[in-house]
Formats: structure tokens, sequence, C-alpha cells
């Protein structure tokens, strides 16, 4: 069990992983640009660990290759030294190593890939810092706004301010989240900047007096409206968008903005 | 009487030669079997199971291909490096000798996933235990990648990328440097990486021929360093689920205890260092500088993925004291650039 468990753990990880970049679904888990890089090492693991399964069934199946002190490498090959005389930390480690791989397999192989819940989504603070929200992200001032995401209104909402964003149309859709204010709800996207685990809201503000009262937080929408001066005077959201429609919609196949 | 027993063996063989390959592609087949069985399913876990679950796989996925790139690159090192080559760039002298593996990470970008297999290929060509932590600890801040994202975060401006190479590359060597105080450098490692590496000194007369030798050398690197790899994600899923952010991310501005907190940050979140400049960043909040050099510099060196990567290879002991030391180090380094401002 323990020389073949490696082998087996590389190949439920590099199956899970081709079969997701196949079905469009590793940036699920990753960004975008480990895609590439991700599938090659992917298949250059799965074939030396191949190449390295071959080999060692090979060796095991010759009748005659153990000889002289090759026998004690073996067995230490399997089992660790000193693990010969304790049976009881040899047997609870075999059970740990089952355990291992059960889990592997039942959360590679068999459970459905799924994206972060909204519940976490909620627990994780709004980004706000322009630098992070700009990093990587083409020139936005000025740019084709219709086609613009969450995050990129975000950003350019941070780094050029109400001015930059006064009067434009939006069209974006994301999860409705709380910032603790009774008249303006965000709606928002996980940003991913590595993997899932970084994930971090990004939102703009809408203007919608008494929004709990018919908007669920969490829910996903579609947000159609205009930037405008808050028409609730609050200096600290000092522009929002003023929705023309919120409709609601079922959460999108590919929930995150990079 | 030979040519008429010939064909008789021949057919055996041959049918044991291909049995490993039939072997093999019937648990490929199972596997992308089951996969492509199950892909149409719905489970309706509760939201803190499936965040586990989705946290946990996102750590794996994203570790392991600079896992694979890091046991492929140990093993070509291990077989294919001649060893006049291999140490005749490092110094004799031992605090040297660190420095320059210390800045091993620019010739090898891989993330600090990657090192932990490559220092085990080191060890075993003959590095020293001080010398192989100070290349884990500094090689994943030193290097071309993690520099590049780090000034793109921050700028040269406020001396957090100064201070991050700084601070890395003199804590990586002195906790090297304390190492080297030990009686018997080798004890720090596990007795069953002592054995790994006696059997390779045993090995080196080994006349199979080089690729087979890699391609299990391979299997057994996989062997040891993946079961902790899957055990570090789960564990670093675990916490993200358990422990809500906000507890530590509320305590951004206090100059003593925000270095605390993103300290423990950095351990929970288990984060590639390529990356994390730009994740700190986003946090939202406005932490003090030194809480974000201390960010920066404890957690490409200590986080709970990588200690359970590196007990693959070191005692527990041994990562205890190096935790410590480093965790009191980096603490000082941010509470020192809180105080001087």
């Amino acid at each position: 069990m323990a020389r073949w468990i490696g082998p087996l753990l590389a190949l439920v990880a590099v199956v899970a992983t081709l079969w997701l970049a196949a079905t469009g679904k590793l940036s699920l888990y990753i960004h975008p640009r480990y895609t590439v890089f991700a599938v090659v090492m992917a298949v250059l693991g799965g074939v030396a660990v191949l190449g390295g399964c071959v080999v060692m069934l090979r060796r095991d199946a010759r009748p005659h290759h153990h000889e002289g002190e090759h026998t004690h490498a073996h067995d230490a090959d399997e089992i660790g030294p000193g693990l010969l005389r304790r049976p009881r930390l040899l047997r609870s480690l075999t059970v740990g190593r089952v355990l291992i791989v059960v889990g592997a397999l039942t959360a590679l192989l068999v459970l459905p890939p799924a994206a972060l819940t909204s519940a976490t989504a909620q627990s994780r603070a709004l980004a706000t810092s322009a630098d992070a929200l700009t990093a990587g992200s083409p020139q936005l001032v000025g740019g084709d706004t219709s086609q613009f995401s969450v995050k990129d209104w975000a950003s350019l909402l941070r780094s050029g301010g109400e001015s930059a964003v006064a009067g434009k149309t939006v069209e974006v859709s994301g999860y409705l989240l709380d910032n603790g204010d009774a008249d303006v709800v965000y709606v928002a996207r996980l940003m991913v900047t590595c993997c899932a685990v970084d994930a971090q809201p990004v939102g703009i503000p809408v203007y919608l007096p008494d929004w709990a009262k018919d908007h669920k937080v969490n829910s996903w929408v579609k947000l159609t409206g205009r930037f405008q001066q808050n028409p609730s005077g609050s200096g600290a959201v000092p522009v929002v968008v003023v929705p023309a429609e919120l409709a609601s919609i079922a959460e999108p196949d590919q929930p995150y903005v990079y | 009487m030979v040519l008429t027993r010939e064909p008789a063996i021949a057919p055996a063989r041959r049918r044991s030669r291909w049995r490993p390959v039939l072997v093999l592609g019937a648990v490929l087949l199972v596997l992308v079997g089951l996969r492509i069985a199950t892909s149409g399913g719905t489970v309706s876990l509760t939201n803190a199971v499936q965040d586990f679950v989705t946290l946990s796989l996102s750590v794996v996925i994203e570790s392991l291909p600079f896992v694979i790139l890091g046991v492929l690159i140990s093993t070509v090192v291990q077989l294919w490096v001649p060893d006049r080559w291999f140490f005749a760039i490092l110094p004799r002298n031992g605090v040297l000798r660190r420095g320059v593996l210390s800045l091993l990470g620019v010739l090898l970008p891989v993330c600090e996933c990657g090192n932990v297999p490559l220092a085990r290929g080191l060890v075993v060509r003959g590095l020293s235990v001080p010398e192989a932590m100070t290349f884990l600890l500094a090689a994943p801040i030193l290097n071309p990648i993690t520099i590049v994202t780090t000034v793109q975060a921050f700028g040269w401006g406020d001396g957090i990328v100064v201070w991050r190479i700084l601070g890395g590359f003199l804590i990586a060597n002195f906790v090297g440097w304390l190492l080297t105080r030990h009686p018997h450098p080798d004890a720090m490692l596990t007795p069953d990486f002592q054995a790994a590496c006696a059997a390779h000194a045993h090995d080196a007369d080994d006349r199979t021929h080089r690729l087979s030798r890699g391609a299990r050398m391979v299997t057994a690197e996989m062997s040891a360093v993946l079961p902790a790899l899957f055990v570090g994600s789960a564990l670093a899923g675990l916490i993200q689920v358990a422990i809500s952010r906000e507890v530590l991310v509320g305590l951004g501005g206090d100059p003593v205890l925000s270095v605390l907190a993103l300290m423990a940050l950095a351990f929970v979140v288990a984060m590639c260092s390529n990356v994390d400049a730009f994740f700190v960043l986003s946090l939202g909040s406005t932490f003090s500088p030194g809480a974000i050099v201390a960010f920066l510099v404890f957690g490409p060196m200590i986080d709970v993925k990588m200690l359970a990567l590196m007990r693959t290879t070191f005692t527990a002991r041994t990562l205890l004291i190096v935790t410590g030391v480093v965790a009191l180090f980096v603490a000082a380094l941010g509470l020192g650039l809180n105080l001087a401002r």
C-alpha cells in the first residue's frame, strides 16, 4: 500500500485535472492563466507515474530480483524501518492511507465540481483597494463599457472616482451583497487571483431603498442601470447605480471574475 | 537445443511484460469511468461541507502542477546532474554556501510546494539538513516571479519589497546557521527519509537503466509527498471554513495585533508566494506596513500545507523549533517596521 499510494493519488488528481480542463470547469478552482501549466504538468506527471508503475510491476513480477540485502530494502520500501516492530502504528498508518485515498477519490472523482457558495462569499469583506482590482486588467478609462464586468466597474470606480463612471450605463450580473446600508446593496462577484482560496468579493453599489424587503442576500441578479449621484445623499457612497431593471437569474456556470 | 526452447519461453515472458500495462490501463479506465459516470449527478451538501471540499480541492489542484514539476526536477538533479558539476558551484564555507543556496530559487522559480521534493532530492545528493532548510525557507521569497508580483502590488516606495527580500534572506540564513549547531544534523530527518537516503547511496552502483530508475524515483517521491499535500490541503480548507477571516482582517490598523493577525492569516490560507502580494492587497483593510511584510515573509516559509509537506522529511521537533524561530523573527521584523515609522 505504502508504495502505491503516491501513484494512485497522482493518477486520481491527474485524471480529475484533465477532466476539469476538458469540460471547462478547471477555472472553478484556479485562475485561467494556470490552465495550460496545470494540463501540461498533469500530462507529464501522469506519464512519469505510469512509467514508474510499469517498472515497479515488472520488477515485482520478476522471480529472482530480490537477492541478499535487496529483500531487506524492499521491506523498508514498503513500510519503513522500525515499523515492523510496531504493528499497531503500522495498522493506523494503513488506515490513514486508505482514508486519504478514499477522501481524494470522493472529492476529486465522485462529487460534482462546484464553485464556492455565497455563504463563504458573504463572510469575506468587499475588496476595495484600487491596486488589487486593476492589477492585470486592461485599460479601463475610455474602454468599451458595454462589456464591462462587475470587477471592471468596481476598479474604474475606485481608480477614476465618480467622474469616470457618472452617467454611464451598466449591464452586469452578480449576487447581492449586504454592505451594511439599508438603501444601498452591492451587486458583487468573487474575484480569484490564484485559486478559489483567495476569492474576494468585488462589487458595485446599487441604490435600492429598503432592498432587504424584496431581495434576498446572495441571490443572483441581472442589473441594468445608470451610475448617478447617490440620491440618499450618503457621503460614504457618493455614486451608485440606479437600476432600470433588476431581474433574478440562476447562478451562472462561471460565477467568478479574474 | 537452445533454439528449440526459446519459443516456449518467449510468449510467457511477453505476456508478463505486457501485463503491467494492461493492469494500469484498467485502473485508468476505472478512474475515468468513475468521473464520467458521476459527473451528471447533483449532490446537495450543506454550504460549509461544500465549501470545505471546494477550498481543499482548489489548494490541491493549484499545488499539484508545482509538486509534479518539483518531483521531476528533483529526479533529474539526482540522476543526471554530475556530482562535480553540482558541488563545484557551491562555496565550501558554510555561511557562503547557505547564502548561495538561498538564491537557488532564482534559477528554479518553483512554488514552495515544489521546493519540498526538490529539497529532498538535494539532501539525497548530499546537501546537509541546515542547507536544505535554508533553501526551503528562502527560495519561495527570493525568486523572480515572487519579486515581480510583489513590486507590481506595492511598488518600491514604502520599502515592503525591500524588507520582504532582505527579511526572507536573513531569517532563512539565520535558521540555517542555528540548525548547524545541532550535534547530529541527520537526526533532524525522519527515520523513513534517512532510510531513503541510505538506499540511494546503495543504489548508486545500480546498473539498471537510468530512465527506469528515474520513473521509480518519481513514484516513490509521489508516495512520500502527495499524502502530505492532500492532508495539508484538507486542513487548510477546514480552517478556512471554520475560522471567520473577519476576525483576523478586522485587526488591520493596530501596530502590534495586525502583525500577529496577518501572520496567523498567512499560516491558515497556505497561499503560493507568487501571488500572495495581490491577495493581501485585495483584503481591503488598511494594514500597517509591518503587518504586510510579516504576512509576505512568514507565509512562504511556514503555513499549514508547508508543514504537512515538510513533515515528510523533517522530524516534528525540528519543525516546531524552526516554526518558533521563524515566527519570532518575523514578528520582530514586522513590529520593528511599525515602530520605526
